[in-house]
């Protein structure tokens, strides 16, 4: 059968965006998707665990083991231990996986139909993505804060300024947000669960290496800190280094700031779009 | 609840009286050579207060057309009305009015039957009272008394068909969409399933589209049914009427030789409505006739019409016709569950 019609719908959906009235149901979508998000994180221990369990490893046998030998490393800025020249990064890519791993989220209910319910509801489809988004920033900003907790715990220190602290809370959020738009591109381009899963083991531990988390850009051969200065975390970690513990910066923030958001609004666009395209034939 | 909105209470647009309404709908998937036609053209009306079964064989177009009618997606071409609103520009005035229960099961496995409800409320912006005390209405309705609180995951696939046809109840509808309700229930459940139905319709003038393979359901509870096949609706009537139109009686011939030969002879008989061959993977060819009369008298004639074409009989049978007869007729495949 080649009956050939014109397709109305190969255009994006035209209900994702609210018209005018439907801005309180933009709100109550939003928020009752990310309540229910969080409601599910807050009763999957397995959830929780597995983005933690890594990042708590990497704090405890790498960063405590180095912090002795470390402590002559001559680039290492004065009264910082290697504990708190990590902490950032590792907190930085907890965040990244918590946020990746709440995008499957977006992926999971998409490919069981549970998605469907929302599509039919009197809300706007960009209540979906933005709950899922919000869900998946609650949980990266939540874990982050949990492994600059242990940090403490283990003597990484942290300046104790309220501004400075914020600040770096943004920069974090900053960062997070920016991945959660990468989640959300490909929890709508996925087929499943296994594609999915590959892109945290893809991501997570280049995106390490290839920074200045671990080791100063200084110190790096020059075609990797080339590529270290194409990966977010740098400016991340360049930012949220000087600001939790007060050392000085590789980069400075007046280009810590703008490179985060161009990637963070970059990757968001992305999401929205890849979202928009998957949610117009939700059923082919 | 006041608001300038179509409230979950929302009512029928006053233009229409048909609570569904479909012309010449189309849905196309894929570009070029790879397209495929999921709905050919269907024409549909439904009135107000009635059940309605959509029989077909999978992949014939049922969930597709729920899916537009439900507004999930959108017809390539044709329109279709719900509640008198169109299904493309006036989407938000029909979901204010549906309720859907979808063919597979959409629930979230670590949530409680309670929460997986209260979460559809909140989407439809009902009241936290409201949403309360429909909970509790719902639950004895579908009798989950005992496990709305518990995760889903612990559930039966008949509790998880009961709990999604609750969610479908929870905004109070108009019209309710049922995608194959009792898909792969046991015959207990799907009587509980069907009994809520009936009890619906009979309290609150429901109406209701509901897609089934299980023909006796069909037959014994729509006032209209649809038989769609390759994304068109072949044949449309109440169940008696469709089966009326199949003869008094139907006979079933299993055999070898001149079938076609058979078939021509029979359809010129005045006793006979109509005659078809029909053959299954792996089966001997059969013929179907439809007669006009009681079996009994014309046994012999068919007998003796078959030795004349050349046509060897191994069996024959007779019984009354069914819906399933019907389908068989119009679809030429038998539904298999």
């Amino acid at each position: 059968m080649a009956i050939i019609i014109k397709d109305r719908l190969e255009q994006p959906a035209t209900r994702l965006v609210p018209v005018s009235g439907q801005w309180r149901g933009l709100g109550t979508g939003v928020y009752t998707l990310w309540r229910k998000h969080m409601k599910k994180f807050s009763r999957s221990v397995m959830e929780i665990g597995g983005t933690l369990f890594t990042p708590i490893l990497w704090m405890l046998l790498f960063g405590l083991s180095m912090n002795g030998m470390a402590r002559d490393m001559k680039s290492l800025p004065a009264n910082t231990n290697y504990l708190a020249y990590i902490t950032p990064g590792i907190m930085l890519l907890t965040g990244l996986s918590a946020a990746i791993i709440g995008g499957s989220t977006l992926l999971m209910e998409r490919t069981s139909g549970v998605i469907k319910e929302y599509l039919i509801a009197p809300v706007p489809r960009l209540a979906v993505l933005l709950g899922t988004m919000a869900s998946g920033l609650t949980k990266a900003l939540l874990q982050s804060v949990l492994i600059l907790a242990l940090g403490l715990l283990l003597g990484s220190g942290l300046s104790w300024n309220p501004l400075t602290l914020l600040a770096g809370l943004v920069f974090v959020m900053i960062y997070a947000l920016g991945f959660v738009g990468v989640a959300a591109a490909f929890a709508s381009k996925s087929r499943g669960m296994e594609s999915y899963h590959a892109l945290i083991t893809i991501f997570n531990l280049p995106l390490l290496f290839l920074s200045n988390a671990l080791y100063p850009l200084a110190q790096m051969p020059a075609f990797l800190a080339a590529l270290a200065y194409l990966n977010p975390t740098t400016y991340a970690v360049d930012a949220t280094r000087h600001l939790f513990y007060g050392s000085a910066t590789e980069i400075g923030l007046l280009i810590d700031l703008p490179a985060l958001l161009i990637f963070m609004l970059l990757s968001v666009w992305w999401g929205y779009r890849s979202f928009q395209k998957s949610v117009a034939n939700p059923a082919g | 609840m006041i608001t300038s909105q179509p409230g979950p209470s929302a009512t029928f647009s006053p233009h229409r009286s048909n609570a569904i309404e479909a012309t010449n709908l189309f849905k196309t998937y894929g570009l070029g050579e790879k397209q495929v036609t999921a709905v050919a053209g269907v024409d549909l009306s439904v009135e107000r207060g009635a059940i309605y079964a959509l029989l077909g064989p999978n992949g014939a177009g049922k969930t597709t057309t729920i899916n537009m009618l439900t507004t999930l997606v959108q017809p390539s071409s044709g329109t279709a009305s719900v509640g008198g609103y169109d299904v493309v520009s006036q989407a938000a005035q029909v979901r204010q009015l549906i309720g859907v229960t979808f063919q597979e099961t959409v629930m979230d496995k670590n949530l409680s039957g309670r929460d997986a409800l209260d979460i559809h409320g909140r989407l439809y912006q009902m009241p936290k009272a409201t949403i309360k005390a429909k909970i509790a209405e719902l639950v004895r309705l579908v009798e989950l008394e005992d496990a709305i609180d518990r995760a889903v995951k612990t559930y039966s696939g008949g509790m998880k068909r009961r709990l999604e046809l609750a969610r479908g109840l929870m905004t109070g509808p108009q019209v309710l969409f049922l995608d194959e309700p009792t898909l792969g229930l046991d015959p207990q459940n799907r009587d509980r399933i069907w009994q809520y139905i009936r009890q619906l319709r009979h309290e609150q003038g429901l109406t209701i589209l509901v897609t089934t393979h299980y023909m006796d359901e069909a037959e014994q509870l729509a006032d209209r049914v649809g038989i769609i096949d390759y994304g068109r609706i072949v044949a449309e009537g109440s169940p008696a009427q469709l089966i009326e139109a199949m003869g008094a009686d139907v006979v079933t011939v299993d055999g070898s030789g001149a079938t076609a030969r058979f078939v021509e002879t029979l359809c010129q008989q005045n006793f006979v409505a109509w005659a078809k061959e029909y053959q299954e993977e792996n089966q001997p060819v059969q013929v179907q006739i439809g007669l006009r009369l009681q079996a009994g008298r014309s046994l012999r004639p068919i007998v003796e019409l078959a030795e004349r074409s050349g046509y060897s009989i191994a069996d024959i049978s007779i019984k009354r016709p069914s819906l399933n007869d019907v389908f068989l007729k119009y679809t030429g495949r038998r539904l298999r569950d």
